[in-house]
């Protein structure tokens, strides 16, 4: 690939996220409601507001605000949640994590399952597997979140009794090894990670089916078919060239990954950015919803940058810009 | 060109009596209706035919690459003796390429845009050899044949998107002849191109079927490209073969009035004032069973009978076949019919 | 009548957005120059045919002439007028007088229309309200394109015709509007041989009948040589050798309308057959030609000149004209 066309993206990248950050920046400014409103329960005076609005530098002009958050955050300082009274890092880094954990491996698992399925499907095209695949994986795409999500809870936790109710840890239990953590952890990821995974592999399966359709009959197969080469062979060729438009998705979800799943995570308790992001909006913790925003924005920007890049790799006709 | 009155010895591929059918809304269509030719050792013949005549089916039903949709509906393909049309997928893949490969029209979309050439050419010789030859030495004989068909060795690393029509052509006319297969079907290779690739590329066939002594099935709608390189002709109208021969003897004298046409129709750069012809209508629907000959919807000198009773293919002379009722009025039918179809194209000057 | 005078037409080369950056510093622009100073004339009743490699600039000219791209520099004189001038009435008017057949008849028809609607939109398009005024138009193109019996074409549509049914209905379509200017895009080359002369055939009676100048763009030496009156052979962007269509190709001056005569083969059927002469190499990078002549780099007798100096068109006898440093002097 070219040095240039990496360079001249990388640079369009920055530029976006700045002005995503601007972009946010502003309209949370506009959000109506001040940020000291969730103190004045009338315990505080007027001249006690007045210096929560100092002490927080509300009083100062917008734009010495704008320029100030800048430089904080081009330092890495998102700056002092409002109402954690702790480093907006300090309060995001451990929801991500637990975000991550989530999210990653269920995304993976949608991804790898359900190209595998939807390419073979694709190539059987016309046969009774590939209808009550499509049909399927139809079905439980269009399965919204928190109602597969109850379902889930009633069968394997209020049915069955084999699953926590919810949370990421059992409260109250103490003293534990990393291994016993880890098994704790674990059982209570199996629900919510079913979910999730249910929830995307539908969408991968259906986009990866379309594109493996859409490689039959293409001539290069039929080539390739001419040239004895195996059907297995062929299909792998098949697969090969399907993939493409799967991993653009695919990247993109990742990239979502990182604001995490609202609703999942309240049915399940999970302590994510998605719950995070939600509850500092209704409290007006500007500081902190704004990172969580930034965070997704970040994510899938750099996501579709990682797409660009993939493609050049996966796709030698893109690279190729020298004109 | 039939099949079965020939020394079995030297016959390279015979098709005998093919017929393939396609499955179209509810409805057959016959797209190959009993097709017999044969090749020789070292020959070049040509098929020619327009869009629809089943020249290109005929490609696929002999390397069993029909659509889904597409079936052998009876006939035989003999090569070297065997015949392979009842061949399983598995013993086909040991047929394909090394016995019987393919110039495909579209190089282009023939070869796998996401794969460098190199690996495309190196995964065929693999996909035939149980003990496979290093990756080195695999390579250095794809370098050889680049070299063969005038491309530059190190271009072998390219993407095929890099290279222009006329390389991507002699590319996988290196693929066809890199395990020296007995039969080479090039499949309208030059359409694609412009003039001056076109003569490059006939020319490397060309000196492939005279020097290397490659046996070469050409299926073009051009009978100016089939005179530079074929030494027999089969003439294809709406499935059937309808004359077929010595390419001299077809085409200085042609017995059926569309090998006339076809060749009346076609302007010569050599004689801008010749009175080209064009035969009103169209072939007849693949789903329509005839009766009689496929052609006496359009002939100016069709009788009753060629509506009614299909022509047997009868030997006029040595190597020359035709299958027309009316063989006995050739000549005259050869000057009446640029006074009936003649247009005036080049009439004035 | 139309005339062209040193017609140019180029494009940006697509830029990267950090390359973007770079040229305006240097001030340089890379630009793909398709068409080069060309000029040639078309009169009433005469086609011309243009000819060349894929990539030379032929079907740019012909959308330059259309007025569908604006020529980076010279002009296109349409009936003395200046087209990329023209505005309002005057636009409309040359939109209706110059007018395109396109290459593929399978594409270039909407499949929901049937014969007589797909005649009748370009009627509906320049507002001619009669419905019975409308009708009697489009009977005299369906006659003219020889769509006949009128009856039995007028109901159907597009998937129950032939290619050449098809291609009639185009020619149809094109000359409902009475125009001056026709311009055929390789109109024949996807049709069935056995066909193609009754479309040429049509073309060519139309132009002489309707006093159209006619552009024919085909890479096909021979169809050139039977239909038009004067061709054109383009290269790399230029315009390398133009004149009457027997002296292009009985007597080519230009090597490189030499190569394109001597590459189309022959059907002519003898035993020993003969080679074709096929010059090896490709036209070149229309970002950057070379200096000197473009054609220099396959020329088999370039010589000094050649390389340092670009030649100009120069009529070598009356009404035939050669850009090369070999010929004449």
């Amino acid at each position: 690939m070219e040095r240039r066309y990496i360079a001249s993206r990388i640079a369009q990248t920055i530029i976006t996220l700045y002005a995503v950050l601007t972009l946010m920046w502003v309209l949370f400014r506009l959000v109506p409601g001040d940020p000291t409103a969730m103190f004045l329960s009338g315990r505080l005076s007027p001249e006690d507001v007045e210096a929560i609005r100092k002490l927080w530098g509300l009083d100062q002009p917008l734009h010495v605000q704008y320029f100030k958050y800048m430089k904080n955050l081009s330092m890495g300082d998102l700056g002092i949640s409002f109402s954690y009274r702790e480093p907006v890092l300090k309060v995001m880094l451990p929801a991500l994590f637990n975000t991550l954990i989530l999210m990653i491996p269920s995304i993976l698992m949608a991804i790898v399952v359900g190209t595998l399925m939807g390419t073979n499907l694709g190539w059987k095209r016309g046969s009774a597997r590939e209808r009550i695949g499509v049909v399927l994986s139809l079905f439980v795409r269009s399965f919204p979140v928190f109602l597969t999500g109850i379902i889930v809870l009633m069968i394997f936790v209020h049915l069955l009794g084999w699953f926590p109710l919810g949370g990421m840890r059992t409260i109250g239990a103490f003293g534990l090894s990393w291994w016993e953590r880890f098994l704790d952890v674990s059982h209570h990821l199996a629900l919510p990670f079913g979910v999730a995974f249910l929830y995307y592999v539908g969408d991968v399966v259906v986009i990866s089916r379309t594109s493996m359709l859409e490689m039959i009959g293409e001539e290069f197969l039929q080539f390739a078919k001419a040239r004895g080469l195996s059907d297995k062979k062929v299909k792998k060729i098949a697969m090969r060239n399907a993939i493409i438009p799967v991993i653009t998705y695919s990247t993109i979800l990742i990239g979502f990954a990182f604001g995490g799943q609202v609703l999942l995570e309240v049915v399940f308790a999970w302590p994510g950015v998605g719950r995070l992001m939600v509850n500092s909006v209704q409290i007006h913790d500007y500081p902190v919803a704004q990172a969580a925003f930034f965070l997704m924005a970040t994510a899938v920007i750099i996501a579709n940058l990682l797409v660009d890049f993939s493609y050049g790799y996966l796709d030698p006709r893109i690279s190729i810009q020298k004109r | 060109m039939q099949a079965a009155i020939e020394n079995e010895n030297e016959m390279l591929l015979q098709v005998d009596d093919l017929k393939v059918d396609y499955q179209m809304e509810g409805a057959v269509g016959r797209a190959v209706d009993g097709v017999s030719f044969a090749l020789r050792k070292g020959e070049c013949i040509g098929l020619v035919g327009e869009s629809g005549s089943g020249k290109s089916t005929i490609a696929k039903a002999i390397l069993k690459l029909l659509p889904s949709n597409g079936a052998l509906a009876g006939g035989r393909v003999i090569l070297k003796g065997r015949d392979i049309s009842h061949f399983t997928e598995e013993e086909m893949d040991a047929i394909r390429w090394a016995e019987i490969s393919l110039v495909p029209q579209s190089a282009m979309n023939a070869l796998n845009p996401v794969q460098r050439i190199s690996s495309q050419m190196v995964e065929t010789f693999l996909a035939h050899q149980a003990k496979a030859d290093s990756r080195k030495t695999l390579l250095d004989k794809c370098q050889q044949l680049f070299e063969m068909v005038g491309l530059s060795r190190n271009r072998i690393f390219d993407y095929p998107h890099q290279f222009s029509g006329g390389m991507r052509q002699r590319a996988t006319i290196a693929m066809a002849i890199a395990l020296e297969p007995s039969v080479v079907i090039a499949d309208e290779p030059t359409t694609a191109l412009d003039v001056i690739m076109q003569a490059q590329i006939i020319n490397l066939l060309k000196s492939l079927s005279e020097d290397k002594g490659v046996s070469i099935i050409l299926i073009t709608h051009d009978i100016s490209i089939v005179a530079q390189i074929c030494q027999r002709v089969g003439v294809m109208y709406a499935g059937r073969l309808v004359e077929s021969g010595d390419i001299l003897k077809v085409f200085n004298n042609p017995f059926h009035p569309y090998t006339m046409g076809l060749k009346a129709a076609f302007p010569t750069i050599k004689e801008l004032k010749k009175t080209l012809i064009s035969i009103p209508g169209s072939p007849p629907l693949l789903t329509k069973r005839l009766e009689g000959c496929c052609f006496s919807d359009r002939c100016p000198f069709s009788i009753e009978q060629c509506q009614r009773v299909i022509p047997h293919t009868v030997t006029i002379r040595e190597d020359h076949y035709v299958a027309c009722h009316r063989i006995e009025y050739a000549e005259r039918f050869r000057k009446e019919i640029i006074d009936i179809f003649g247009t005036r194209v080049r009439g004035q000057s | 009548m139309i005339e062209v005078k040193d017609l140019q037409k180029s494009f940006a080369v697509k830029e990267t957005f950090f390359s973007a950056f770079t040229s305006l510093l240097k001030k340089k622009e890379k630009r793909i120059r398709a068409v080069n100073g060309i000029s040639f004339s078309i009169h009433a009743g005469e086609i011309m045919g243009v000819a060349g490699e894929s990539g030379c600039g032929k079907t740019t000219t012909a959308m330059l002439l259309l007025g569908l791209y604006r020529p980076s520099g010279g002009k296109v004189l349409f009936e003395g007028m200046d087209i990329s001038s023209l505005k309002g009435t005057e636009l409309r008017y040359f939109r209706r007088k110059a007018q395109l057949i396109f290459q593929d008849p399978y594409e270039s028809l909407n499949p929901r229309f049937t014969v007589y609607r797909t005649i009748e939109e370009p009627l509906i398009v320049n507002r001619l309200r009669r419905k019975s005024e409308r009708r009697e138009k489009i009977m005299k193109a369906m006659e003219k394109a020889k769509l006949m019996p009128l009856e039995a074409f007028c109901d159907k549509y597009p998937h129950e015709l032939s290619g050449g049914e098809r291609q009639r209905v185009c020619i149809a379509r094109a000359i409902v509007l009475e125009p001056v200017l026709l311009i055929a895009d390789e109109a024949t080359s996807m049709l069935d041989v056995s066909i193609r002369a009754g479309i040429l055939e049509i073309i060519k009676e139309l132009t002489e009948e309707m006093k159209m100048a006619t552009l024919y763009i085909s890479h096909d030496m021979s169809l050139l040589g039977s239909i038009c009156d004067k061709i054109g052979i383009m290269y790399a962007g230029e315009i390398v050798e133009i004149g009457r269509s027997e002296d292009i190709i009985q007597s080519p001056l230009h090597p490189y309308t030499r190569a394109l005569i001597e590459a189309v083969p022959v059907p002519e059927f003898r035993r020993a057959k003969l080679k074709l002469k096929a010059i090896a190499g490709e036209p070149p990078d229309l970002v950057n030609l070379p200096r000197g002549c473009s054609f220099r780099l396959r020329c088999e007798r370039a010589i000094k000149a050649c390389r340092t100096s670009r030649p100009k068109l120069f009529e070598v006898k009356q009404g035939h004209f050669v850009a090369c440093h070999q010929v004449g002097d």
